[in-house]
């Protein structure tokens, strides 16, 4: 025998389950637009009909399910695409933040629009030139000294740039590092909070989205990888190091240290090995030795790398110079690009630089100027990394930074293509349609309709049963 | 993610049309290096290329300047060796008397002075027959109206002195241990004494007549103050083959000048291909980047007019 108010029961689940879908279709539209939210859904199935009270119990061929049950409101998430995003972006920050620093460093040297070094190199040369047919005469030599200068200056004042631009990275570097080390707090508080709930039943749906938020940030750092431990609590690794290891409850800080030349970061457990992301962008501009680093140095072609090309070129165009102006007469001291500068004689003298060789130098002799030009014109060794003129040097310098760029901007623009693509894939799964929630708005207010309409029915037939049966003739 | 995905679309038309018009406006196919590296750096190679051409231009006009100084003082010594030549042989014909005679002394000491003046001659402050030097002057005579170069007699040199100033003219100067390989430059120097000197001596021959020009002068207005017209021959066929020297150098430097012009015509010409190669590698074509500044302004447009319609509608717009 069937209860009495079984159909109410049944449709007061789905009166409730329609409320709970037209709550959650109300929380997607509302949280359309909100960062990181995950679209959610409710999860029903039907309950079935089981009871051990025989005195209600229907015959077998008359059970009918109890309704619905509303089980959870879930969130329609993809593991696969989050991993791949963050893979992406990891990629899509190093090469961008790589293509600023670039896109610096050739503006430096960069001599398309204005005069750099080569401008003033190429002075100096025509000067030497000037200066052969007129030897002898202070004007010419006073011009060939000043443009001489000008090649000193623009080399410190370029080291100087970008030793300015390097300090900028290490500072971008420590900030970089205060908001992961927060990052990191936030995630393993949320693996607290997200345990606690699932340990109760509760859906952690929106601390899972600020906790996939907080991740994709630390994804555009470096190169993490997530370990799930099943409990609702996840573990962030970088290489072979864990950041947060939640079975353990302890989180890993990241700090940076200065080792010789070079910066480091590192965890108390030791040097993180950091691959990707806007950290490797930074480290490869602040570390990066290119052709001049030893095996184990990095070999990327960071500001470190164009310091020490102008080093390179300052000291062997000092070298040079001085050796061609002969013996214990340098035109310049200083051995490196910051220190470079006219020697105190050259500076007091114009007429200092050697234009012969006889014994009793009168003007008009020149032999040691075409000399000059002739040595200059020759290819030497620069730096161990470089065999040519020292123009030759120069443009390589600017070649490397703007090629460099160049390259940047294409891995930015291909890593921001797949990272776009991924985004959209994963934002078709996650994010919120508003079709498709005006269809569910339709649907449950219908659902909700339909289900208080068979109260209707189910009261008014008890009514009949209560009121009006039994009453012929009263 | 329409909007999102609009947007970018949209910001990245933009970006482009913007760089578009800072090239047109600028003329230019690139603005910075990074921009397109393969052609800046061919671009900066011609840069220096044009750089060096005009260096090369500016000492070819400086050479010019002093051969054609070389030029007017060698023709004032030729005019003035062919003057004395006349008059020598005048005087030694032996039909001229004695006042004639000393008369024809003195004009040749005259005509010294006028030689001495011409070998001092100067290009811009710089004496042009001293060889490798340009201070001066070079030459003087000493009291016995012998000449002198930078104080020393040349009369008692055993062989003249080999002087070079060499200057780079774009022949690919090479140096060896300090010294310039002779085909790699350009030489202007050319010695006073070689002009005045047949053979490699300056001295005097067996006879005691001078090799030198100016002491032979002396050598002659000496006998002639002295009236003494024997013997005159060996001089005169001494000054006969100095004037010929003398001739020859004028004519030498006739050659140098046209070699100077061919250069100049050459680096001319290269200087012509650089710049157009330059403009090739350097300067938009007006036209061609108008068309394509139309076509990016079109591909905005449209992306504007299609936006208007895209990030509107959703089912919602069809409901009551």
């Amino acid at each position: 025998m069937r209860s009495s108010f079984l159909g109410f029961e049944i449709a007061k689940s789905g009166l409730q389950s329609a409320q709970a879908g037209l709550d959650v279709t109300g929380q997607n539209i509302a949280k359309m637009n909100a960062k990181g939210y995950s679209r959610q859904t409710v999860e029903q199935s039907t309950d079935y009909y089981a009871t051990n009270n025989y005195k209600y119990a229907l015959l077998n061929e008359n059970k009918i399910g109890h309704g619905v049950t509303l089980d959870r409101i879930t969130q329609i998430r993809d593991q696969f695409l989050d991993t791949r995003y963050r893979e992406a972006f990891a990629d899509y920050s190093r090469y961008s933040k790589a293509l600023s620093i670039m896109t610096s460093v050739s503006n430096l040297v960069d001599e398309t629009l204005r005069d750099g070094l080569g401008a003033a190199y190429e002075e100096f040369i025509i000067n030497l030139q000037t200066f052969s047919m007129n030897t002898g005469d202070i004007d010419y030599s006073g011009l060939v000294r000043s443009s001489a200068q000008k090649i000193t200056e623009t080399l410190s004042y370029y080291y100087n740039q970008l030793e300015k631009l390097r300090e900028q990275e290490v500072d971008d570097l420590s900030i970089s590092i205060n908001d992961i080390n927060d990052l990191l707090e936030r995630i393993s508080g949320l693996n607290k909070e997200i345990q606690f709930e699932k340990l109760f039943k509760n859906s952690p749906n929106e601390l899972l989205d600020t906790r996939n938020l907080c991740l994709d940030q630390l994804a555009g750092y470096m190169n993490i990888t997530i370990e799930d431990n099943g409990d609702g609590t996840i573990n962030v690794k970088v290489g072979s190091q864990y950041l947060i290891d939640a079975r353990s409850d302890t989180v890993q800080k990241l700090s940076y240290e200065e080792i010789g030349d070079t910066y480091a970061v590192k965890t108390e457990s030791g040097e993180l090995e950091i691959a990707n992301g806007s950290l490797k962008a930074s480290l490869d501009a602040i570390n990066g030795k290119g052709d001049f680093a030893a095996s184990g140095e990095n070999d990327a072609k960071g500001i470190l790398y164009f310091q020490m090309l102008l080093d390179a070129f300052a000291l062997n165009f000092v070298t040079k110079m001085n050796e061609l102006n002969g013996a214990d007469k340098p035109l310049f001291q200083g051995t490196t690009a910051l220190t470079i500068e006219i020697s105190d004689a050259w500076l007091k003298d114009a007429n200092y630089i050697t234009t012969t060789n006889n014994a009793e130098p009168k003007d008009g002799q020149n032999d040691n100027i075409l000399r000059m030009l002739a040595e200059l014109n020759k290819d030497v060794s620069i730096g161990d990394i470089f065999i040519g003129t020292f123009d030759e040097f120069i443009l390589k310098m600017i070649l490397d930074a703007g090629s460099e760029e160049s390259y940047m901007n294409d891995l930015t623009q291909s890593s921001d293509a797949i990272l776009t693509s991924i985004d959209n894939q994963r934002e078709a799964a996650k994010g919120v349609s508003l079709n498709e929630e005006t269809v569910n708005i339709l649907k449950y207010q219908r659902a909700f309709e339909a289900s208080s309409r068979i109260l209707t029915a189910l009261d008014e037939m008890l009514d009949t049963i209560i009121n009006r049966m039994g009453a012929v003739g009263r | 993610m329409l909007s999102k995905n609009y947007l970018k679309n949209l910001n990245y038309t933009l970006e482009k049309l913007n760089n578009m018009n800072t090239r047109v406006a600028a003329q230019r196919k690139y603005m910075r290096f990074a921009d397109d590296p393969a052609t800046s750096l061919k671009a900066m190679k011609i840069r220096k290329q044009i750089s060096r051409i005009e260096v090369y231009k500016n000492n070819l006009n400086d050479i010019q300047g002093i051969l054609d100084q070389y030029e007017t003082s060698i023709s004032n010594i030729n005019d003035i060796v062919k003057e004395i030549v006349a008059q020598v042989m005048q005087a030694s014909n032996g039909t001229s008397g004695e006042s004639v005679v000393k008369t024809v002394a003195e004009t040749l000491r005259n005509y010294q002075k006028d030689i001495l003046s011409a070998l001092n001659a100067k290009y811009a402050d710089d004496y042009i027959f001293g060889g490798d030097k340009v201070e001066g002057p070079p030459f003087s005579e000493n009291e016995n109206h012998e000449l002198l170069y930078f104080g020393q007699e040349v009369g008692g040199m055993s062989e003249i002195p080999e002087e070079h100033r060499y200057v780079d003219i774009g022949l690919g100067l090479k140096d060896v241990n300090g010294n310039t390989t002779p085909k790699t430059a350009f030489d202007i120097a050319i010695s006073g004494i070689k002009l005045l000197t047949v053979g490699n001596n300056s001295g005097n021959d067996e006879n005691g007549i001078s090799y030198n020009l100016y002491n032979l002068i002396d050598q002659i207005a000496d006998k002639l103050e002295n009236v003494d017209t024997s013997n005159l021959d060996g001089y005169i066929n001494r000054l006969q083959d100095i004037a010929e020297n003398v001739r020859l150098q004028y004519v030498s430097i006739g050659e140098k000048s046209n070699y100077v012009k061919y250069m100049q015509d050459r680096l001319d010409s290269e200087k012509i291909n650089a710049v157009n190669k330059q403009n090739d590698l350097e300067s938009l074509d007006t036209a061609e980047g108008i068309i394509e500044f139309t076509e990016l302004e079109f591909a905005y447009n449209a992306c504007l007019a299609m936006g208007a319609k895209l990030l509107q509608p959703s089912l919602l717009d069809y409901l009551r």
